[in-house]
C-alpha cells in the first residue's frame, strides 16, 4: 500500500476539526474515499478526537451529567462534604460514580478552582481551572470510571472558589 | 436483489480470489454488473474496501458511530445498486460517485434523524461495515496523557474536540491567533495519539 500524495497530518486534523473551506474538505474527502493509507492516518486522527468528544472530564458539568443519564449511564452519587474523608467502593451495578464535592458557597462571577492530588505522594493528578459547578446545590462533581482503577486510589479534591478563600478539601479512598 | 444466474460467465475467471483484493475499482464493477459466480465475490471485495472509508466520513460528518454505520449500510446499499443496473458511468470515477452518495445520504439521515430501512443486502453490507476497527480508549490512560500535556495544550484540545468550538472561538476564549490554535491542536494531537499508543508504564 503506498500513496503518491499523502494527505498530512495537519491537513488531516483541519478536516476533523471542520477548520477547511467546503472546496478543500471535498478534495480531502474524495481522497479518502479512495485511498488506504490516508485513511488509515485519518483513522487514527478520528479515533483520537473521538475520545476526546466522548470522554467524562473528571470535573463535569451538570448538564453533561443529565446527558449521560437520558443515555442510559447508570450514575452514582456520592456526596461528600468538606472536610470529610470517606471510603467509597465502586459499585459493580454503576457505570459512573460522581463525588458530590458539596457544601460550597457560591458566589456568581467568583472563578472555582478544583486541585486532585494523591493523598499519600502529594502529586498534583489534575487541576481545573474555572471549574463548573451546580450552583443550586452548591456543588462541584467529580466523575469517577472504573477504568481509575489504574490511578491512585487515594484522592485529596481541594476546592477554592474565589482567590482568598481556603480550599475545601474532600478525601476519597476507593477500592474498585 | 442478487441475481441467480450465477452460471452465466466462465468460472475460472472468477476463483482468481486472491487478486480479487487487489482489483481495481473498474475491475470489480464489471464483475459486479456482469452478473454470475464473480458478482458475490467482486461485491464483497467493494464492500470491505469501502465499508471503513464511508464509516471514516460518517463519523466526520455525523458524529455518532451508530449512525456512522447506518450511513455505510445506505451508501454500500446504493452503490451495489447501481453497480448491478450498470449505472455507474465512469468506474474509474467511482471514488467520486460513492462521495456524491455519502453526502445524498448524510443529508437524508439528518433529516430523518433515524434508522436506515432494513435492505435485502443487509447482511453482507453490515459485515462489511462491522470490520471497520474501533477504537475504545482506556478513560485513565486518556486522562494521563492529556496530563502530560502542556496547560495550553490540553485546553486546545478540550474546547476543540470535548466543547466541539470552532478555533475562532478558541482563539478568543484563550487569547492566541486561529492560527496559532491550528498548530497547537495538531501537535497536541499528535503528542496525544502517541501517548494513548505507547505501551503502559510497566508493561514496556
Amino acid at each position: 500500500m503506498s500513496c503518491a500524495r499523502p494527505l498530512s497530518w495537519e491537513t488531516l486534523v483541519d478536516w476533523w476539526a471542520a477548520d477547511l473551506d467546503e472546496a478543500a474538505a471535498s478534495e480531502v474527502e474524495e481522497h479518502l474515499l479512495g485511498c488506504d493509507v490516508c485513511s488509515a492516518v485519518a483513522r487514527r486522527v478520528a479515533a483520537t478526537a473521538e475520545a476526546l468528544r466522548t470522554m467524562v472530564p473528571p470535573v463535569v458539568r451538570p448538564e453533561r451529567l443529565a446527558e449521560l443519564f437520558r443515555g442510559g449511564v447508570r450514575i452514582l452519587e456520592n456526596p461528600i462534604a468538606p472536610g470529610q474523608t470517606c471510603d467509597f467502593h465502586f459499585p459493580k451495578n454503576a457505570d459512573l460514580a460522581v463525588h458530590v464535592l458539596g457544601g460550597l458557597v457560591l458566589e456568581p462571577g467568583a472563578p472555582v478552582e478544583v486541585t486532585l492530588r494523591s493523598l499519600s505522594t502529594g502529586a498534583v493528578l489534575g487541576h481545573v481551572e474555572d471549574a463548573p459547578v451546580d450552583p443550586q446545590r452548591g456543588a462541584v462533581y467529580l466523575a469517577c470510571q472504573r477504568d481509575y482503577a489504574q490511578l491512585d486510589h487515594d484522592l485529596v479534591a481541594e476546592v477554592r472558589v474565589g482567590k482568598d478563600r481556603p480550599p475545601a478539601r474532600y478525601t476519597i479512598l476507593h477500592h474498585f | 436483489m442478487l441475481s441467480g444466474s450465477d452460471t452465466a460467465l466462465p468460472a475460472r475467471w472468477y476463483r482468481l480470489g486472491p487478486m480479487r483484493a487487489e482489483a481495481s475499482d473498474a475491475a470489480l464493477l464489471t464483475a459486479i454488473a456482469a452478473g454470475g459466480a464473480g458478482r458475490r465475490e467482486a461485491e464483497r471485495a467493494l464492500c470491505r474496501r469501502y465499508a471503513p472509508r464511508i464509516r471514516l466520513y460518517g463519523l466526520r460528518h455525523l458524529r455518532d458511530e451508530e449512525r456512522a454505520r447506518d450511513l455505510v449500510q445506505t451508501v454500500l446499499l446504493g452503490v451495489l445498486e447501481a453497480a448491478r443496473e450498470g449505472r455507474v458511468r465512469e468506474p474509474e470515477q467511482l471514488v467520486r460517485f460513492v462521495l456524491g452518495t455519502c453526502r445524498n445520504a448524510v443529508l437524508r439521515l439528518r433529516e430523518l434523524e433515524g434508522r436506515a430501512q432494513p435492505a435485502t443486502d443487509e447482511v453482507l453490507v453490515a459485515a462489511a461495515g462491522g470490520e471497520a476497527p474501533r477504537d475504545p480508549v482506556n478513560a485513565a490512560v486518556l486522562l494521563r496523557c492529556l496530563g502530560s500535556l502542556g496547560d495550553r495544550a490540553r485546553r486546545v484540545l478540550e474546547l476543540s474536540f470535548h466543547e466541539e468550538m470552532e478555533s475562532e472561538e478558541v482563539a478568543t476564549r484563550l487569547a492566541l491567533s486561529r492560527g496559532n490554535v491550528r498548530v497547537i491542536r495538531h501537535r497536541a494531537l499528535a503528542a496525544l495519539r502517541a501517548c494513548l499508543d505507547a505501551p503502559a508504564p510497566g508493561n514496556a
